[in-house]
């Protein structure tokens, strides 16, 4: 078995004129939490669609848990559950009926976890898709996709337009879920703040393309704001891995994407008053590589 | 013990948990022999990667601040103060540069400075405060270790 959940390489694919998503190449450690992040209309979407096999890429290749997702679609299923961004479930099936297709087409069916999970997420047994709300919606099928104990779970902006009620049950669900055997879960999200709480890996996607890649930890120590004052107004400086830079003549405001002390040293040499460093939250990082452009 | 993350400070969660069991450990709010929440339970409370408890976990039984029993659990460690109280100083050594840089930034004379800090201490010995009140400027987490 390799150590790699998801790996595509160079993965590219056009909508008519428009690049969605430009030479992608994922790398989602097994057991790592990976949050894929990005713009509206970045191309996340069109990147899970591709790794599902919903969607075949115009050159590049993927490989889910070993699996070619187009050709070996069936032996894949088997291992990943995929929960998408618009859940379309058959609207006459009870929450009941559900629990009961899903024992019968899932080998791996864990009746009591699914019943587990309804009863925290508190689904009525007896509503009808047809009739439960959108959050709702999504935790039938949260639901569903926990209880076939996929070794890949991978989840398209799930919380989009849940109340925070929800999203936060829905959060615990998916936390209570990591504890188990190693589950690597892949999702996008634009609630930073959730991606902070459970992921250890990042990929930031940029108008198509990947511009960061990296376990959490690594970003969080490598992206920081610098904050330089000096006596007088200082043109003309410049740091390496600059992602943006302010300054109003005196004070310069840096955004540094490969952080050491050593790169502090022109400042000090040009006669700094004081120089800050400070960490950023994965918000903070997310927007300086999104507003800045390129990595 | 009553743990709380700040997802604005831009410190990692694992840093954040670390220094505040620390002292937990050290104020007393966790006592030596005390079994601490499971992993999962405590990951589900905060819901964050049970990952990263873990490494907590593992981190502080490094320190000698936690011990781990098989089959039992994780707790305080029987000499756990030493460590904490060594581990809590580094903390507010921090906290005091960062003041007397404050201080400086805005045009404090050094003697001005030594002054504040003896009255604020005698003010503190007097109150019989000393190590008791934790105001909510130290939750800052802005050191990066």
């Amino acid at each position: 078995m390799s150590d790699v959940a998801i790996s595509t390489s160079n993965l590219c694919r056009r909508f008519g004129r428009v690049t969605a998503v430009q030479e992608v190449s994922l790398s989602v450690p097994r057991g790592s939490v990976y949050g894929y992040l990005g713009r509206n209309g970045a191309g996340k979407t069109t990147t899970i669609q591709m790794l599902m096999g919903l969607l075949l890429p115009d050159t590049g290749t993927v490989s889910v848990m070993g699996f070619d997702p187009v050709k070996q679609d069936v032996a894949m299923k088997r291992v990943v559950s995929y929960v998408p961004e618009r859940v379309q479930m058959p609207e006459w099936m009870t929450v009941k009926g559900l629990m009961n297709f899903g024992a019968g087409v899932h080998p791996n069916w864990d009746g009591r976890l699914a019943e587990e999970l309804r009863a925290r997420l508190e689904l009525p047994a007896d509503r009808k898709l047809g009739q439960l709300s959108r959050g709702m919606l999504g935790k039938a099928a949260l639901m569903a996709a926990l209880a076939s104990r996929p070794q890949l779970l991978i989840l398209d902006d799930p919380t989009m337009g849940l109340d925070p009620l929800v999203r936060r049950e829905f959060m615990e669900s998916i936390v209570a879920a990591l504890g188990e055997a190693g589950t690597t879960v892949f999702f996008s999200s634009h609630i930073l703040e959730d991606v902070e709480r459970v992921a250890d890996w990042i990929g930031i996607l940029h108008e198509g393309r990947l511009v960061v890649q990296s376990s959490l930890d690594e970003l969080q120590t490598k992206t920081r704001r610098i904050i330089a004052t000096f006596q007088d107004a200082m043109p003309d400086l410049t740091l390496p891995g600059m992602l943006q830079h302010e300054t109003d003549g005196r004070q310069h405001v840096f955004l540094v994407s490969d952080f050491s002390e050593n790169i502090l040293q022109p400042l000090h040499d040009a006669g700094a008053l004081s120089v800050k460093v400070e960490g950023m939250s994965l918000e903070d990082i997310f927007v300086a590589y999104v507003r800045g452009g390129a990595a | 013990m009553y743990l709380s993350l700040d997802t604005h400070s831009g410190t990692p969660f694992y840093l954040q948990l670390k220094e505040q069991m620390r002292l937990a450990v050290a104020a007393g709010t966790i006592q030596p022999g005390e079994r601490l929440p499971v992993v999962r339970e405590l990951a589900a409370q905060l819901r964050i990667n049970p990952n990263t408890v873990a490494r907590v976990y593992r981190e502080l039984q490094a320190e000698g601040l936690l011990t781990s029993r098989q089959g039992s659990g994780t707790f305080v460690a029987e000499d756990a103060r030493g460590p904490a109280h060594r581990g809590s100083a580094d903390l507010v050594l921090r906290r005091m540069r960062e003041v007397v840089a404050l201080g400086m930034s805005v045009g404090m004379s050094l003697p001005q400075l030594q002054e504040t800090f003896a009255e604020t201490i005698a003010e503190a010995g007097e109150a019989g405060v000393a190590g008791r009140t934790v105001s909510s400027s130290e939750q800052r987490r802005d050191d990066h270790e």
